[in-house]
C-alpha cells in the first residue's frame, strides 16, 4: 500500500522538519496580517484631506491646525440615539467650508442643514441611513443593494425628516409634505391603519418605514435585480399588482406622486428619538 | 562572545539555576529532571513507551484538542475585553470588533474556528480511543471522563453560539432550547432555567454568557485534570501488550548526544503498580525519555496546528448576520451544525424522540461502552479483529450521525424541504 512517495513523505515528516514547516506557516500568517490591515480606505482619504489642509494653510494658526490633524478612525458617539457614526472617518471635511470644491468623500456637506442639525448631536445615519459603525465604504453605505441598512438617496432622504418632525412642520411643497397630503387625497386610511385611525383591510402602515427589503413580498415571478424597499414601494403604488395579484386599488399614480408617497412611507418608522432631540414644537404624531 | 557561550553562561547563572534547578539536559538524569521538576511538564511521565510516540496510533488528537482548548481560553479572554452581554450591546460589540478593534476580526475568527475544530478533534479523539480499544482495562473510567468532557465541549459551543446576538445565533438557540423543552414533565422547567424566562432574551444572553465564560471553563479544567491524571495513573497511554522479547528496532533517533546517566534510579514503583507500569518495567529498553522525544513531537504538532489556524482565521471570516430579531423567523431555522442530526430526527418524528430520547440514549450508550464487555482483548491495536462487531456498530453510529448532519447542513431549504445545496 505504501508507495515510494508516501514512504518518502513519511521519512521527511520528522519533528524538526514539521516545526520548521509550522514556523513557515506562522511567518506567512504574520506577513499576511501586516498586509491585510495595512491600508484601510479611510486612511487614504484622510491623508488626502491632510495634504490639502497643509497646502492651503497660510497663517500660523492654520499651519498648526494642519499639523495637529491625526490620521485615525474618527467617530461621533451618539448614546442618545443609540449609535456610533464613523462616516466621518472618510467624510472628514463635512464641516470645513474650505472643502466645498474638494472631491468626495472629503467634500463639505452641501446646504446649511448642518448648522441646525449639528453632527455632534445628530450624527449622520439618523438622516442618511446606512451602517454607521462600519469603516469600509461598502458596509457603511449598505452595498451591494439590496441590503439591510441601505442609505437613502436623493429625494428619498426627506423621509428621515419625518422621524422627528411632526406633520405640521413639513416644509410646504417638499416631497414629504406632498406625500403626506396624497395619503389623505387617495384615502389610504379607507383600507390601511396609521397610528390609531384607519381600517384593517390592508396591512398596518404605522411602522412601514422600518421594514427591510426582505420583509416585502416580491412574488414568484420577479426576476429584476433591484430589490430595494424604495423600488418595491414605488412599483406597488404605480401598479399594486406589480409583484403579485393585489386587491389594492390602482390609482394610476404619476411617477412623481408615487415617489412622494414613498418618501412619506419612509418617514413612518419606529425609531426612538429622545425628547430633547425633538424639534421644539414636538411632533403631531400621536 | 559567541551566541553559544552566551547561552552557556546564562545556563550556569544563579538565577537560571534557581528557576530550572538542573544542569543542561545533556544526560538522562537531567532530562528526567526536566520533566519531574517542571509543574507543567510533570503532566508527562519521565519515560514513555516507544509505541506511544507513533503518530498513527493517536494522531495526536487528544493533545490537539487540549491545544485548541487553551487557544480558546486565550482568545476568549481577549474577546471578553470587548464583549458586553446585553441585547443592546452584544451585536454592537461584534460590529466594533469587525470595524475598529485592531485585528478584531482576526481575533473573533481564531476563536470561532478553534471552537468548531475542537468539536471535530474531540469527536475524532473519541473515535480513536474506541477503535484502539483504549477504553478497556484500567482505562474504563477515563472513557467516562472523556464522555463528560465531550458533553461539556458541546455545551461550550452551544452557549457561545448565542453570544454574537445575530439572527443565526438567536434562532439556533431558539430551536436548540425548544428541543430541551420536550423532556417529559421537566422540559418546560429546564428551558425556563436555561433561558431565565420563556423566550431568548436579555436573561438568556446573560445566563449563556456566565455559563460560557465562567461555569464551563471551571468544569472543563477540573475534568481535564482528572482526565490527564488518569492517563498518568494508567501507566501512560495505551499500547499493545509487549512482546516477550524486546524488538530489534533499536533506539529512536537521538536528538541530543548521550552521556551515561540512568533515569530509572529516579523512579520508585509502588508495590502494586498498575499493569502498564509493570509491563514497561519488564523491558525498559522499549521506553524512551519524554524529554526530548515526546516534547519535540508535541511542539511539532502545536506549530503546525497553530500555523494552520492562523491562516484559516486570516482568510475565512466568521459569519455575522443582521442583529437578532424575535419577530423575523428565518426559514429554515437551523440548530448549530453538531445538533443538526438531532434536528433532522425531530423533523421526521417528535421533539421528544429527536430532542430527548435519541441524544439521551446516545450519551448512555457511550457511557456504557467500557462496561459492556469488560476485558482487555485487543487493547492498543486499531480495529482489532476480536472487536469486529463493536467496531462495525460504532462506525454505523458515527457515519449515520455525520450523514444526518450533512443532510441538515446542505440539503435542507425552505420549510425544511429537501433541496440541492446549489439550488439557492
Ligand atoms: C475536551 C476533550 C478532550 C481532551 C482535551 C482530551 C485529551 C486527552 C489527551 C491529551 C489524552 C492523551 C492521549 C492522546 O493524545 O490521545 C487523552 C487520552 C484519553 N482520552 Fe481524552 N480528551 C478529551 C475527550 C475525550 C473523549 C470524548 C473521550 C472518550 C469518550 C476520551 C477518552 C480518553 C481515553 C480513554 C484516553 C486514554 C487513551 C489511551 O490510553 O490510549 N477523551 N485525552
Amino acid at each position: 500500500m505504501r508507495g515510494p512517495l508516501t514512504a518518502r513523505l513519511r521519512d521527511l515528516a520528522t519533528p524538526p522538519v514539521l516545526i520548521a514547516f509550522g514556523g513557515v506557516l506562522w511567518m506567512i500568517a504574520l506577513l499576511a496580517m501586516v498586509l491585510v490591515d495595512a491600508n484601510p480606505e479611510w486612511e487614504a482619504h484622510q491623508s488626502e484631506y491632510r495634504k490639502r489642509l497643509a497646502a492651503a494653510a497660510d497663517d500660523a494658526a492654520s499651519v498648526r491646525h494642519a499639523g495637529r490633524f491625526k490620521v485615525q478612525v474618527k467617530q461621533i458617539d451618539l448614546p442618545a440615539l443609540e449609535r456610533v457614526d464613523r462616516c466621518v472617518s472618510c467624510h472628514v471635511g463635512i464641516e470645513d467650508p474650505a472643502f466645498a470644491d474638494a472631491p468626495q468623500p472629503i467634500a463639505t456637506h452641501p446646504g446649511d442643514l448642518l448648522t441646525i442639525h449639528t453632527p455632534e448631536r445628530f450624527g449622520c445615519t439618523i438622516c442618511h441611513g446606512g451602517n454607521g459603525r462600519a469603516t469600509s465604504r461598502e458596509d457603511a453605505h449598505g452595498l451591494p443593494e439590496p441590503s439591510l441598512n441601505p442609505m437613502l438617496r436623493g429625494e428619498f432622504l426627506q423621509g428621515s425628516c419625518g422621524k422627528c418632525h411632526g406633520d405640521d412642520e413639513f416644509v410646504a411643497g417638499s416631497r414629504l409634505e406632498v406625500g403626506r397630503r396624497l395619503f389623505d387625497h387617495y384615502g389610504c386610511r379607507t383600507c390601511h391603519r396609521l397610528y390609531q385611525s384607519g381600517n384593517t383591510a390592508g396591512p398596518d402602515l404605522t411602522k412601514v418605514g422600518s421594514k427591510k427589503f426582505d420583509a416585502f413580498f416580491w412574488g414568484n415571478d420577479y426576476r429584476g435585480t433591484d430589490r430595494s424597499v424604495v423600488y418595491w414601494l414605488e412599483s406597488h403604488f404605480k401598479n399594486p399588482s406589480a409583484f403579485y395579484p393585489s386587491t389594492m386599488l390602482n390609482f394610476k399614480m404619476t411617477d412623481e406622486n408615487a415617489r412622494a408617497l414613498v418618501v412619506y412611507m419612509l418617514s413612518l418608522t419606529d425609531e426612538r428619538i429622545p425628547d430633547r432631540l425633538q424639534p421644539s414644537r414636538g411632533p403631531t404624531k400621536p | 562572545m559567541s551566541a553559544h557561550s552566551l547561552m552557556e553562561s546564562l545556563r550556569c547563572s544563579a538565577i537560571y539555576r534557581s528557576i530550572v534547578r538542573r544542569g543542561p539536559a545533556d544526560n538522562d538524569i537531567d532530562r528526567s529532571l526536566a520533566i519531574t521538576s517542571n509543574v507543567f511538564l510533570h503532566l508527562h511521565p519521565v519515560k514513555i513507551r516507544r509505541h506511544a510516540l507513533r503518530f498513527t496510533y493517536t494522531f495526536g488528537l487528544g493533545g490537539i484538542t487540549t491545544l485548541l482548548f487553551l487557544i480558546l481560553c486565550v482568545t476568549g479572554v481577549l474577546l471578553m475585553f470587548y464583549y458586553v452581554p446585553s441585547p443592546e450591546r452584544a451585536y454592537r460589540s461584534m460590529q466594533d470588533l469587525r470595524y475598529v478593534v485592531p485585528y478584531g476580526t482576526f481575533l473573533r475568527n481564531l476563536h470561532h474556528w478553534a471552537a468548531h475544530a475542537m468539536i471535530v478533534t474531540a469527536a475524532l479523539h473519541m473515535a480513536r480511543v474506541f477503535y484502539t480499544g483504549a477504553f478497556k482495562g484500567t482505562r474504563q473510567f477515563n472513557w467516562v471522563v472523556g464522555v463528560i468532557l465531550f458533553v461539556l465541549t458541546l455545551g461550550f459551543s452551544f452557549t457561545g453560539y448565542l453570544l454574537p446576538w445575530d439572527q443565526l445565533a438567536f434562532w439556533a438557540i431558539t430551536v436548540g432550547t425548544n428541543m430541551a423543552a420536550a423532556v417529559p414533565l421537566l422540559g418546560g422547567m429546564i428551558r425556563y432555567a436555561l433561558l431565565g424566562g420563556n423566550i431568548v432574551g436579555a436573561n438568556a444572553l446573560l445566563r449563556f454568557y456566565v455559563l460560557h465564560c465562567a461555569v464551563l471553563p471551571a468544569l472543563v479544567f477540573v475534568f481535564l485534570a482528572v482526565h490527564f491524571w488518569r492517563v498518568r495513573k494508567d501507566g501512560g497511554i495505551s499500547g499493545p501488550p509487549l512482546p516477550a522479547e524486546v524488538p530489534e528496532e533499536g533506539p529512536p533517533e537521538r536528538l541530543f548526544a548521550t552521556t551515561p546517566g540512568r533515569s530509572y534510579a529516579l523512579v520508585a514503583l509502588p508495590r502494586e503498580a498498575p499493569a502498564a507500569v509493570e509491563e514497561s518495567r519488564k523491558s525498559p529498553e522499549d521506553t524512551v525519555l519524554t524529554y526530548p522525544h515526546l516534547l519535540v513531537r508535541e511542539a511539532a504538532a502545536a506549530m503546525v496546528v497553530i500555523g494552520g489556524l492562523l491562516l484559516v482565521a486570516l482568510f475565512l471570516n466568521a459569519h455575522l448576520e443582521e442583529a437578532a430579531n424575535a419577530l423575523k423567523t428565518p426559514d429554515p431555522a437551523k440548530a448549530p451544525w453538531y445538533f443538526l442530526g438531532l434536528q433532522e430526527v425531530v423533523s421526521w418524528s417528535t421533539p421528544f424522540i429527536g430532542g430527548v430520547l435519541v441524544p439521551g440514549l446516545m450519551v448512555l450508550a457511550l457511557l456504557a461502552i467500557p462496561y459492556v464487555r469488560p476485558n482487555s482483548v485487543g487493547v492498543g491495536v486499531w480495529f482489532h479483529p476480536a472487536r469486529r462487531r463493536a467496531v462495525i456498530a460504532f462506525t454505523i453510529g458515527l457515519v449515520l450521525n455525520v450523514l444526518l448532519i450533512v443532510v441538515g447542513m446542505f440539503f435542507r431549504g425552505h420549510g425544511w424541504s429537501l433541496v440541492w445545496p446549489w439550488s439557492n
